[in-house]
């Protein structure tokens, strides 16, 4: 078996992409940071070291960010690849390429146990949450938290084919039928 | 005290990192809203920069070719569509566009094959099994292996199986009775043969042998369902006949295993207007002329059948377009013209 480690310097562009997200979504909800670390071979990975939150909302969004950037990234990067080479078996290496970033990219799209902690303190403990946030939150700390234990069993690996292999073939799919 | 390297005192009694006794309220951490702003702008380092501009500059290049991508994909999806719903003129269309961008995909050969086979395209099928010799040399989909084997089995129906007879099969058509007499001979021996079975009821058709063309047709269609040959004769007898209501049943038939097959459509119009269900056969004439817009056969049929629903000016305009065709045949045209005219009745 690999360890999270190992797995993690294979698939670091994923790794670098998950923080940046973390990153992106702090300056835009203008809550400062104070470290940042796109990469290490330690546990963990990568971090955004940054101040609470002053709303709740800003908690979410941050702690969520990467599972939004990643995913999207991910799939802009293989969809133009998954076709030649999944439907009509004429891939080049660039589109092995653009698979590789691809699934790297979307295995790191969930946010990490140490994400869900922050979050869950925030919102769920948060004086001033409303009702509808909190209520929101407990699935999604739940998916996070089963995300983390499937990881145990590759998980994330299969999740990161399913976004970077399997979804640009259902999205054709479905369109085929629509137009 | 504790600090971060960029010089944040969490404890001081002013901004964290500044000291300015204005920090912002409401925060866990006090900052004032400079120091807040330009902490949350923390800066990128240079290697993720050029990290995030090559993963830019490979993204702009895979999202340029993801259009046609894209478009070949969805086209090929609508092909096996098209093919599952026994469209196989469209689908033809499709798979013949998909391996003009990917030669070498497999399974776009095989469907292609299939569509050639119920668009009753032999030349073609024959060259695209030469092609898929050539470039596959085993099929590892189940699926795709039964499919082919499907045009496979009914394909070797095609041919007459002895050898001397196909050898001489060029002097013997030209002796009628001598070929018919060979072919009698020989399906005593061999039955099983269901090309010439059909080759026999060709000639039985030609003598008004209806009793045996017909015979042979229908023993050939139970032995093999998708050998369409000997439904092609099978037509041509009931029509002769006029047993218009079995060569209606037929036509459907033949329409169930590819519903854009321009001999059964023609069929069906035929016999829909021999019945007089002059809005089927209108309906099932525009249909092939949608598929077929510059075939004589097709724009006969539909003059016809707008002549039967007194859409004379649809007619007319199919006539002309018939009769400005250097393909359409001079005998097809007379015998149309007569029709319209009513001079020629053309139902009993």
């Amino acid at each position: 078996m690999i360890p999270g480690v190992y797995m993690a310097l294979i698939t670091f562009p994923g790794v670098v992409v998950h923080e940046f997200a973390h990153q992106l979504f702090c300056r835009l909800c203008g809550v400062a940071i104070f470290d940042v670390k796109y990469f290490q071979m330690a546990d963990p990975v990568g971090y955004v070291e940054h101040e609470p939150a002053k709303k709740p909302a800003h908690q979410l969004l941050i702690s969520v960010g990467p599972f939004i950037v990643n995913n999207i990234l991910a799939l802009a990067l293989a969809f133009p690849a998954a076709i030649p080479v999944f439907m009509f078996n004429d891939g080049s290496l660039f589109d092995y390429l653009l698979l590789y970033l691809g699934l790297s990219i979307a295995m790191h799209a969930f946010p990490s146990t140490g994400d869900a902690k922050v979050m869950w303190n925030t919102i769920w403990h948060g004086e001033d949450t409303p009702l509808w946030l909190k209520i929101i939150t407990v699935p999604i700390t739940g998916l996070i938290y089963a995300g983390a234990i499937g990881s145990m069993f590759w998980l994330d690996l299969a999740y990161g084919m399913g976004v970077a292999f399997g979804l640009p073939i259902l999205i054709v799919k479905f369109f085929s039928q629509l137009m | 005290m504790e600090e971060f390297s960029n010089r944040i005192n969490l404890r001081s009694a002013g901004c964290a990192k500044c000291h300015d006794p204005k920090y912002e309220r409401g925060y866990k951490v006090r900052l004032c809203k400079d120091c807040r702003r330009e902490l949350s702008r923390y800066p990128l380092k240079r290697e993720v920069i050029w990290g995030a501009l090559g993963v830019s500059v490979i993204l702009l290049l895979a999202l340029f070719r993801l259009p046609a991508y894209f478009r070949a994909g969805v086209d090929y999806m609508k092909g096996v569509q098209l093919a599952k719903e026994h469209k196989y003129v469209s689908s033809e269309k499709i798979f013949t566009a998909t391996l003009q961008k990917f030669p070498g995909h497999t399974s776009s050969l095989v469907h292609l094959i299939t569509a050639a086979y119920f668009n009753d395209d032999l030349t073609r099928t024959d060259s695209l099994f030469s092609v898929l010799r050539a470039t596959t040399t085993t099929l590892d989909d189940e699926e795709l292996m039964d499919e082919l084997s499907l045009v496979t089995d009914n394909s070797r129906y095609y041919d007459i199986q002895d050898d001397s007879i196909r050898n001489q099969w060029d002097i013997l058509k030209q002796d009628t009775t001598a070929y018919r007499k060979v072919l009698e001979d020989y399906l005593l021996k061999a039955p099983y043969d269901l090309a010439a079975a059909v080759d026999l009821a060709y000639l039985y058709l030609d003598l008004k042998n209806y009793k045996g063309t017909d015979s042979l047709c229908r023993k050939a269609i139970h032995d093999a369902p998708l050998f369409r040959p000997a439904y092609f004769e099978l037509l041509s007898s009931l029509k002769d006949q006029k047993k218009y209501e079995e060569g209606l049943t037929l036509s459907n038939e033949l329409l169930a295993q590819n519903t854009e097959s321009l001999s059964a459509l023609l069929s069906l119009a035929t016999f829909q207007l021999k019945l007089k269900k002059d809005k089927e056969a209108l309906a099932t004439a525009r249909q092939a002329f949608k598929l077929w817009p510059d075939t004589p056969d097709v724009l006969a049929i539909l003059s016809l059948a707008c002549h039967f629903n007194h859409q004379q000016e649809e007619s007319a305009r199919m006539l002309a377009k018939l009769k400005n065709m250097t393909s359409a045949d001079n005998t097809q045209l007379a015998d149309l013209q007569n029709f319209i005219t009513d001079k020629t009745p053309y139902r009993d």
